[in-house]
């Protein structure tokens, strides 16, 4: 293919594309990035990009990729930025690469962006969509709670043993309802950030002490035995404790779920570099492999588990990548599974 | 034992009315409910109840206006409101204590949990 077709392809690429040099002077770029900028790619030859795009978190990662000569490390939260045209705000993705050119020897940084204003507004309106939706559930629940609650007082009238067990049922199945409709809520919020994190420095034994400590009843009834191992003086996290506090609570309430009379379970937090790993061991049945990859997904739920939805593990793991961790899974049938995330450590 | 307790139930949701009102009958208040905000406001003035259990989407006027002008006006602003809504979000709550809320309750709750609150404010 000619030079010339290489040429259009790369003006015609719906992503905007702008090559800078190491002193952030643009080189070249695309039609794309000509209608972004609002300039031709002639006029904007040589500008510095800073004084083009207003995007201090795309300036940080620019500064960070040149003066370290290497691509910054994007993820999810960081290579998204905002843009705002007029009074619309778009949104782009992020991605870059360096590369060399031969004569004369000079290094370059192809800074490419992605227009998902589109995809950002869909993650909107589901998220206004869980929020009604989840609004809209919590009306026809709190007639039903009152009703089924008062009418178990028995001050309404006597109840059969067979009415009773009916009624604890409605109940029971309207406290999944909720949860349910809670944890589609929390859920979309997390995915679409519009719940802020509030980060403070936190004992790891604290957060495990608190999580447990709505649970200890649950574990009696069932005769687990509940272990905390925090080893030497307990780590510092850096963390939004309430947040951390529902992971660690939602892995144990799983431990609880899945684990047989008489069973135990650990809860552990160990420091290990510039990461506190939590880990939830349980002597339950385990989780056979074909589940490992995906048992993180929404609605992603073990044969004959234990009714939930299948969202909880997914929150955990927006949760704890929100806080720049990793969550997963180390589990054998027969021999217990293992829940482990890490987040990063405090300062102490 | 004394005079029951008056209580005033801004709701407009037939079936929660009849939940609460029952509940809080059981339990020996004395239950008004009216089911707008500008009901609420006339009622609370004429009635004085020793507790308002106020929604927060009402037609007329909302739970928060409500809530405000109850507040800001002598003879109604020592009676104590608590807020039993559907809002989870926390700006909902923040913006119900800026406007003089005394307890905020999200739907749905137990009647337990209802007297609980109750008896915070009333003896």
């Amino acid at each position: 293919m000619s030079l010339e077709r290489y040429k259009l392809f790369f003006r015609e690429l719906p992503e905007t594309v702008i090559l800078i040099d190491m002193g952030c002077r643009i080189r070249a770029c695309n039609t794309s990035a000509e209608k972004l900028l609002g300039h031709s790619e002639e006029s904007l030859r040589g500008k510095r990009i800073q004084d083009l795009l207003s995007s201090p978190p795309l300036m940080s990662l620019l500064d960070e990729a040149i003066a370290f000569s290497r691509t910054p490390s994007l993820n999810h939260e960081n290579s998204i930025i905002e843009l705002t045209k007029g009074d619309k705000k778009e949104y782009f993705k992020v991605s870059m690469n360096f590369f060399g050119a031969q004569a004369p020897k000079e290094k370059f940084l192809l800074l490419i962006l992605t227009d998902i204003t589109v995809l950002k507004e869909i993650e909107q309106h589901k998220t206004d969509f869980f929020a009604t939706a989840s609004h809209e559930f919590r009306t026809p629940l709190t007639s039903i709670f009152m009703g089924v609650g008062m009418i178990k007082t028995g001050q309404l009238g006597q109840i059969s043993p067979k009415g009773r067990e009916l009624l604890e049922a409605i109940e029971s199945d309207c406290t999944r309802l909720l949860r349910l409709a809670n944890n589609l809520l929390d859920l979309s919020r997390m995915e679409t950030g519009s719940i802020s994190m509030e980060l403070e420095d936190v004992s790891a034994y604290d957060i495990i002490d608190a999580a447990l400590a709505t649970l200890k009843l649950q574990a009696e009834h069932k005769n687990i035995s509940l272990y905390t191992k925090v080893p030497g003086d307990p780590p510092l996290v850096k963390a939004d404790v309430n947040k951390i506090i529902w992971v660690v609570t939602n892995l144990v309430g799983n431990a609880l779920r899945y684990t047989g009379v008489k069973g135990s379970i650990i809860v552990k937090a160990l420091r290990k570099g510039t990461k506190v790993i939590f880990s939830v061991q349980d002597t339950g049945k385990g989780i056979p492999p074909e589940y490992h990859d995906k048992i993180f997904q929404k609605f992603v739920q073990v044969d004959g588990g234990s009714g939930g939805a299948g969202l909880g593990l997914a929150i955990c793991k927006e949760i704890v990548e929100a806080h720049g961790g990793e969550i997963w899974l180390k589990s054998e049938p027969g021999k217990g599974s293992t829940f482990s995330f890490s987040i990063p450590v405090g300062r102490s | 034992m004394g005079m029951p307790k008056k209580i005033l139930l801004v709701e407009d949701e037939k079936n929660i009315i009849l939940g609460v009102k029952t509940c809080l009958e059981v339990a020996n208040y004395d239950v008004l409910v009216v089911e707008d905000g500008e009901e609420a406001i006339e009622t609370a003035i004429r009635e004085k109840p020793d507790l308002i259990l106020l929604d927060l989407m009402l037609p007329k006027l909302d739970g928060y206006a409500v809530c405000q002008d109850l507040k800001s006006r002598e003879g109604t602003n020592n009676i104590p409101i608590v807020v039993l809504t559907a809002k989870v979000e926390e700006e909902s709550r923040k913006r119900a204590m800026e406007v003089g809320a005394d307890s905020y309750m999200t739907k749905p709750f137990r009647p337990e949990e209802l007297w609980q609150e109750i008896k915070k404010f009333i003896h």
